[in-house]
């Protein structure tokens, strides 16, 4: 029963199923070891969590002159070195049934597994003294083959690391971000945190993350160098409302008109949007370099005009669309002309509502109120190439703090 | 450590010396330390007996007078650069190589290199020579001894500045020599160019000479003068102030490369250095703009930088270049700085 109740509690739970099967031979002078006797004992257990103990039971029975005998005890067997150096520590204590009847029986001895040629199997040499109640009556030597996966040493000694695993951190790691974030974040985090930065800070911070210290929380003596890309620095320098889009990524110039973003090594193309302009740049990206890439500024567009007519044309409204289309943060400063034939007051009323129709025009588009602005009409000094003055002209502003 | 190599790397090399206005052979005999060598000098430079050479020889000192001689060291190198060394072949160069007498050192378009000239035998002063892209000079000599430092250098193609000592540090004689003549100065700070049809010489922070068709033509601090092959060199010139640096200011994070610096009436353009070293040793971009502005397409710069270091001069209608503003320093961003 009590080897029933060992073997059911250590094999509960993840406990692996470990056991052994011996060849045993008893010498001595007992009751029930009068002379040698042989035979088989079978032992099942499981390990115990840290695995220095394997509870579990055994039977046995062998012949000899005494007559059958069986025994079924409880056991348990612990290790006291390293499983790999040192021999384990064998206790027993149950029933044995022989000629004589029922009568209490167990034994204390050692047991030395060699070699440890694989993880489930190996020759398990044993010895040790049998008690018969309590008096010593026999010597007793097992050579068997036990199974099941070896004890781990009794020092925790922190596993090898597999050659070729692919490096991995622990999920406590933290990761610290500079300024502006200034603490430390989860690599769970990371991304979100990144996503709720300007998007001019999103790539210096993300950057600076890629050479940042990670560590286990707390624990400085687990610190570890994530080992940084083969990267490089690509500036874009624009003006402020222009949009850069490397690859899936879309960044907004900062007030200085840069947008800097981290890139792997080689030839990048980037896309910048603004003010009108779709003008695509291309660099040769060097690690450990910054490359400075500059995107010439928008020119002024015109939206041309019908003699006398306010009213914006097919072609006219195509070209609206695509200076909204492409305007990024960036103004439109509207200014209407006119050709100098006729009345000048009605002229410059004229020019007036063709900037105002070019305005709408932007609004229906998509464009906000405070990126298109009428300014007063231009007034035509001379009376050369009068169809070009039938316009109004779309002069781009970066967004504040812009210089054209 | 290039000091311990330079050391280390005695080479078999005599001093060379330039005769200036005046000079005869027995008082070069004297002032390198031996009255009665005047013959052996004269035997050595295949001089005939009572023969006067020339101002702006360079003559050949016998062996018992001169210093010790030593290898040059390259010092810095950005971008494409390679030395001929005799006996070794052509190698690319690398920042500490050693570069015996008769080596020569050329830069590609787009590279710079210094070369750590003579070194005193503390190994505590030296002199540097900064090759601008495109430029070719051969080591001629050298050493050190108890008469100081010298160096003596070929240029056989483009631009070399010699840089301005440090403060307290001893004066070397640093000659660099052209097919249209020679520069001489007892201390660094200045700059040799070779031209279409002669030498550009500008004397940036001490007084020098400029020899060609056996005249000598004394330079202040500030002074250029031109040699034509074959010619004497021409009436010393004032160079031009460099106008006063704009933006970026000192100390300034590079985001946006726009330079830009006051302008100077009867400029013709402006030279404006880039380099990671504060003396601007380190170059690493040499960039000519006919405006007081610079604001390139495009911009590669190292990241492992300490930081960078930025100067403007002004060029005169003469193609002469100035001397140059005192440099400002600018940082890196976070993401190119690693």
């Amino acid at each position: 029963m009590v080897a029933l109740f060992l073997i059911s509690e250590a094999l509960a739970g993840p406990a692996p199923v470990v056991g052994s099967v011996s060849g045993r031979m008893e010498a001595g002078t007992g009751p029930e070891a009068t002379a040698r006797t042989g035979g088989v004992e079978l032992r099942l257990g499981g390990a115990t969590p840290g695995r220095t103990f394997e509870l579990g039971g055994m039977v046995a029975g062998h012949g000899g002159s005494a007559g059958f005998v069986a025994d079924g005890r409880a056991q348990a067997r612990m290790w006291l070195a390293d499983p790999s150096h040192g021999p384990s520590l064998v206790l027993d204590y149950g029933v044995r049934r022989s000629s004589a009847g029922l009568a209490p029986a167990g034994s204390v001895g050692v047991a030395w597994d060699l070699p440890r040629r694989t993880r489930t199997g190996r020759l398990r040499l044993g010895g040790g003294l049998q008690v018969h109640g309590i008096t010593p009556d026999a010597g007793v030597f097992t050579v068997g083959w036990a199974w099941g996966p070896p004890a781990a040493p009794v020092a925790d000694a922190p596993e090898p690391e597999p050659e070729g695993a692919p490096a991995r951190f622990p999920d406590d790691t933290r990761i610290w971000l500079p300024h502006p974030v200034c603490r430390w974040v989860s690599e769970a985090e990371l991304d979100d945190v990144l996503a709720d930065l300007p998007d001019d800070q999103r790539a210096q911070v993300h950057a600076a993350a890629h050479a940042t210290l990670f560590t286990q929380a707390g624990e400085l003596d687990g610190a570890a160098l994530r080992p940084a890309p083969q990267q490089g620095a690509l500036l874009v320098v624009g003006e402020p409302g222009d949009r850069v889009r490397v690859g899936e990524r879309e960044v907004s110039a900062g007030v200085d008109g840069v947008v800097q973003l981290t890139v792997p090594e080689g030839m990048v193309t980037a896309e910048v949007v603004g003010g009108g302009r779709r003008a695509t740049v291309s660099a040769a990206i060097s690690v450990g370099h910054g490359t400075w890439v500059r995107v010439s500024d928008p020119a002024p567009a015109v939206v041309e005009f019908a003699a006398g007519s306010a009213s914006l044309g097919s072609e006219a409204r195509e070209v609206v669309a695509a200076l909204a289309r492409d305007a990024g943060g960036w103004r439109y400063e509207l200014q209407g002309g006119f050709s100098p034939e006729g009345n000048r007051a009605a002229n410059v009323a004229l020019a007036t509502r063709r900037a105002e129709a070019v305005r709408a025009a932007f609004l229906e588009a998509g464009l906000s109120p405070d990126q298109v602005a009428v300014v007063p009409a231009a007034v035509p000094e001379d009376a050369t190439d009068a169809a070009s003055r039938r316009v109004c002209t779309v002069r781009p502003r970066p967004a504040d703090g812009g210089t054209p | 450590m290039i000091a311990l190599l330079l050391g280390l790397a005695v080479a078999q090399a005599a001093d060379r010396v330039v005769v200036h206005s005046g000079d005869t052979i027995e008082s070069i005999a004297a002032a390198a330390g031996d009255a009665t060598a005047a013959a052996d000098i004269r035997a050595e430079n295949g001089l005939a007996a009572g023969e006067q050479p020339r101002p702006g020889t360079l003559l050949v000192l016998p062996a018992a007078l001169s210093g010790t001689a030593h290898d040059a060291a390259v010092l810095s190198v950005y971008g494409g650069a390679y030395a001929r060394i005799p006996a070794v072949g052509t190698v690319p160069l690398a920042v500490g190589m050693p570069l015996p007498p008769g080596a020569s050192v050329c830069t590609d378009t787009d590279g710079y290199t210094t070369i750590r000239l003579a070194v005193s035998a503390q190994g505590s002063h030296h002199d540097d020579i900064t090759l601008l892209p495109g430029t070719c000079l051969t080591i001629q000599a050298t050493t050190s001894g108890r008469s100081g430092r010298s160096s003596v250098v070929a240029l056989d193609q483009g631009s070399v500045t010699v840089s301005r000592p440090e403060p307290g540090e001893a004066p070397g004689s640093i000659s660099v020599s052209t097919l249209a003549g020679v520069t001489s100065a007892d201390r660094g700070g200045f700059r040799v160019h070779v031209e279409g049809e002669g030498a550009r010489t500008e004397a940036l922070y001490t007084g020098l000479s400029v020899f060609g068709g056996g005249v000598e033509r004394p330079l202040l601090a500030g002074q250029g003068s031109r040699t034509p092959v074959g010619g004497v060199p021409g009436e010393a010139v004032d160079l031009l102030p460099a106008g006063a640096p704009v933006v970026p200011r000192d100390g300034a994070v590079l985001r946006r490369p726009d330079f830009s610096w006051a302008r100077v009436e009867t400029a013709l353009g402006y030279q404006l250095d880039l380099a990671r070293s504060p003396d601007l040793r380190d170059m690493l971009l040499s960039q000519a703009v006919d405006r007081p502005a610079w604001e390139p397409d495009r911009l590669l710069l190292p990241g492992d930088v300490e930081g960078i270091w930025w100067q403007v001069a002004t060029i005169d209608r003469h193609g002469f270049i100035g001397i140059p503003s005192p440099p400002r320093s600018l940082e890196l961003p976070a993401g190119v700085r690693p």
